[in-house]
C-alpha cells in the first residue's frame, strides 16, 4: 500500500486513500477519546482540578502527535492497528463512565 | 535535519504545500488580526482619542454602587462585575445566572454604562448579557478582537473554525520544521536575487525559522482556547460528570467556601481596591472587580491584576464583602494552587505574549507578522512554481487581494467608526461594519481589475499606505486632539511611518531578479529536494 507513493497532488481522490480517512477524521476520534478517559485516569491532585484542567490543555498535542503518527507511519496496517487499539483501550472507561457502570 | 524516508518526506512536502492552499488564506486572516489585537486595549483607547478624565474604578464609586444596587431586582445582586473600557468608561454588570427558553444557562441582569469622572449613567441595559447591545466606546477594540477569535462566525462554528485554523498552523509548522533541510543556516540567509522564486523561497525559509518556535506555541495555545469551552468541556462534562457541564464548571472554578444567606451590609469595594494596591498583595491597580452575594453575610469581592514585575501571570485576590478582610489569593482554576493552575494561566500569557509587559508585546506582534509573510510567501511559491497552470494564477490574484485586503478593511472599519463615534449606538456599529466591507470591495475591484498580482501588489499598498496616513489625520479632525497620552501619540506616528514605508516599498518594481524563472531549478539542486 505504501510502496508507491503518489502525490496528494494528482488526480486520484483524495477521499479513496486509507491514510486521509486515517489521519482526519480517525486522528480526530481517537484524541477526543484520549482526552475524555484522561479526566478519568490523570491524578486531580491536591486542588482536585488536574484531572480536568490537563486533558482540556493537551488535546492539541494528543492530537498533533496522532496525526503525525499516522502519516508518517510507512506501514499503513500497522497505523491502523495502534489507532483503533489506542481508540478502544480510552472509549471502553468512556462508554462505562457514561453509562454509570464505574460508580 | 530530520531523516525521513523519501516518501514519508514527500508526503509531508504534500501535507506542509496543501495545507498553506486550502487553509492558508484563512489562517493569514486569524494570525493577522490577533497580531494586531495583541494592542487591542492601545488600539481602543486611540480610537476613542484616549482615555475619559477621573479616578473610574480608582475613585469614589461605592455611594453611586448602593444608589445604582437600589434600582434594580433583588435577584440581580448575585454577581456583580465592575471594570474599566480601553475608553475610561466604567461599567457595572449587576446580574444572575438563569437558564434561557434552550435550557442553556446564561448571564441576565442589569448594566450600567457610567461617566468616569461625574459617575452619571450614560446607559442602562437589562437583558441577557449576551444579547446586550456593545458598548459603543470598545466597538472597534471588540470588533478587531472578535474577528481573531471567531472571525465574526456564530457560536460555537466560529470557535471551530479558529481552532481548525490553529491545528492546521501546528501542521504547517512542525511539517516546516520536519521537511526542514537547512534549519540554522537559514536563520541568517541573506534571500538571493537571482530569480523570483528562489527570492521568495528564500524570504519563506527566513521568515519561517525566525517564526517556528512562535508559530508552534501561538497554534497550540490558540487550538486550546478555541477546542477549551467548545469541545473540551463538554466531552470531560460528559466523561466525568454525567453530561452535567454545571458540575464541571463547579469543579474547576471551586464551589463558595460557606453558604451564608444572611442579609449584611455590603462594606464596598474602595477600601478593597486600596487593599490590593499593597505590595504584599497584588501590588498594582486591579482591572476588574468581581463582586458575589451583594448584601449577604457570605459576600465575597475578588479583585483581578494584570501581570507584573513580580507577576508574570494574572492575579485574582479575594476579600470578605462585609469585613473587607483580606482572604487570600484565588487560584485561575480550582480552590487551592495547582500544576493545572498554573498552566492555565500559562497558556494566555503565552498566547497574548503578556509575560513581560510592552516589550514582549512587540516581540509577538512582530513575530505575529513575520507568521503571516510566512503564510503569504508560501502561497506566493506554490503559484510561482506553477506559472504556467492557468487555475492557480487565479490564486495568485487572490494573495495580494487578501494579504493587503484584510489590512485594508481594517483600516475601513476604523475610519468608519471614528467618524460616528459621536453619534448613536446603532450608528457606530453599522458604520464600522460597512467599513470594514467597503475596504474588502474595494481590495477586490483593485485587485480583480488589473492584469497582474505584482500590479494589484503595487495599487493596494499604496492604498494601504494613504489609508493608514489619513487614519490620525481623520481621528485628528472628529475628535479633539489629544496629545496627553502617549500610547496614542505612539499609535499615531506608527501609522504614519508604516504608512509612509508602504509607500516607498510600492515604488520598488521586480525588475533587480537577474535570470529567468524557468532556470531556477538548475541553481541549487540540493535545496529542490522537498520543494513543492
Amino acid at each position: 500500500m505504501t510502496s508507491q507513493y503518489t502525490p496528494l497532488s494528482t488526480k486520484s481522490s483524495v477521499f479513496k486513500k486509507h491514510r486521509f480517512w486515517l489521519a482526519g477524521p480517525v486522528t480526530l476520534a481517537v484524541s477526543i477519546f484520549i482526552m475524555a478517559a484522561m479526566s478519568l485516569w490523570f491524578p486531580p491532585g491536591i486542588a482536585g482540578v488536574n484531572n480536568l484542567v490537563f486533558p482540556l490543555i493537551l488535546f492539541p498535542l494528543i492530537w498533533a502527535i496522532s496525526f503525525f503518527y499516522s502519516v508518517l507511519e510507512v506501514n499503513i496496517k500497522r497505523a491502523w492497528i495502534v489507532l483503533m487499539l489506542v481508540l478502544s483501550v480510552n472509549a471502553i472507561p468512556v462508554i462505562a463512565s457514561m453509562k454509570g457502570w464505574l460508580s | 535535519m530530520i531523516n525521513l524516508s523519501n516518501i514519508s518526506g514527500r508526503r509531508l512536502t504534500d501535507i506542509h504545500g496543501w495545507a498553506g492552499v486550502l487553509f492558508g488564506l484563512a489562517l493569514y486572516i486569524v494570525v493577522f488580526s490577533g497580531a494586531i489585537v495583541v494592542f487591542s486595549h492601545e488600539i481602543g483607547a486611540w480610537s476613542v482619542s484616549g482615555h475619559k478624565l477621573g479616578d473610574g474604578l480608582q475613585g469614589k464609586i461605592d455611594h453611586r454602587l448602593v444608589e445604582l444596587s437600589s434600582t434594580i431586582p433583588e435577584e440581580y445582586k448575585d454577581e456583580v462585575g465592575i471594570w474599566q473600557n480601553s475608553s475610561g468608561e466604567l461599567i457595572a454588570f449587576f446580574h444572575t445566572h438563569v437558564k434561557d427558553e434552550a435550557g442553556k444557562i446564561k448571564e441576565k441582569g442589569t448594566r450600567f454604562v457610567l461617566d468616569p469622572n461625574s459617575l452619571a449613567i450614560i446607559s442602562q441595559l437589562e437583558g441577557y448579557n449576551d444579547e446586550l447591545p456593545h458598548v459603543t466606546s470598545g466597538f472597534l477594540e471588540e470588533f478587531l478582537v472578535k474577528l481573531h477569535i471567531q472571525l465574526h462566525a456564530p457560536d460555537p462554528i466560529g470557535l471551530y473554525l479558529t481552532g481548525i485554523l490553529g491545528l492546521v498552523l501546528l501542521v504547517s509548522a512542525v511539517s516546516g520544521f520536519i521537511i526542514h533541510r537547512h534549519l540554522i543556516k537559514d536563520i541568517f540567509i541573506s534571500p538571493r536575487l537571482n530569480t523570483r522564486l528562489l527570492n521568495t523561497r528564500d524570504r519563506h525559509n527566513l521568515a519561517g525559522s525566525w517564526g517556528l518556535v512562535f508559530s508552534i506555541v501561538l497554534a497550540f495555545t490558540g487550538a486550546f482556547f478555541s477546542f477549551a469551552t467548545t469541545l473540551g468541556l463538554p466531552v470531560i462534562a460528559m466523561t466525568a460528570f454525567g453530561g452535567d457541564q454545571e458540575k464541571a464548571i463547579t469543579a474547576i472554578y471551586g464551589e463558595p467556601a460557606v453558604v451564608d444567606s444572611t442579609p449584611e451590609k455590603f462594606i464596598g469595594i474602595e477600601d478593597i481596591i486600596a487593599q490590593s494596591k499593597q505590595a504584599n498583595i497584588a501590588g498594582s491597580d486591579p482591572i476588574f472587580v468581581f463582586i458575589e452575594h451583594w448584601g449577604r453575610a457570605d459576600a465575597l469581592v475578588s479583585t483581578i491584576h494584570q501581570p507584573s514585575d513580580d507577576h508574570i501571570l494574572y492575579t485574582t485576590h479575594k476579600f470578605s464583602g462585609t469585613t473587607g478582610k483580606y482572604i487570600g489569593e484565588k487560584s485561575a482554576v480550582g480552590t487551592q494552587p495547582s500544576a493545572g493552575s498554573a498552566l492555565i494561566g500559562m497558556m494566555g500569557v503565552l498566547h497574548f505574549g503578556w509575560f513581560a509587559g510592552l516589550f514582549s508585546r512587540i516581540i509577538w506582534l512582530s513575530l505575529g507578522l513575520a507568521t503571516c509573510y510566512v503564510t503569504i510567501t508560501g502561497l506566493q511559491l506554490w503559484v510561482q512554481r506553477r506559472e504556467k497552470e492557468e487555475r492557480w494564477q487565479e490564486l495568485a490574484k487572490l494573495i495580494p487581494i487578501v494579504g493587503y485586503g484584510l489590512p485594508i478593511a481594517m483600516v475601513g472599519a476604523a475610519i468608519g467608526f471614528i467618524l460616528t463615534y459621536s453619534h448613536s449606538t446603532e450608528l457606530v456599529e453599522s458604520w464600522t461594519v460597512d467599513g470594514f466591507l467597503i475596504g474588502i470591495v474595494i481590495s477586490f475591484i483593485i485587485g480583480l481589475s488589473l492584469r497582474t498580482a505584482e500590479k494589484s501588489k503595487q495599487v493596494l499598498q499604496r492604498v494601504l499606505g494613504v489609508g493608514l496616513i489619513l487614519l490620525p489625520v481623520i481621528r485628528g479632525f472628529s475628535h479633539e486632539i489629544y496629545i496627553g497620552d502617549v500610547g496614542i501619540v505612539a499609535l499615531d506616528i506608527s501609522l504614519i511611518i508604516s504608512g509612509i514605508i508602504l509607500l516607498v516599498v510600492s515604488r520598488k518594481s521586480n525588475a533587480h531578479f537577474i535570470k529567468d524563472e524557468t532556470k531556477s531549478k538548475d541553481l541549487n539542486p540540493e535545496r529542490s529536494a522537498y520543494d513543492h
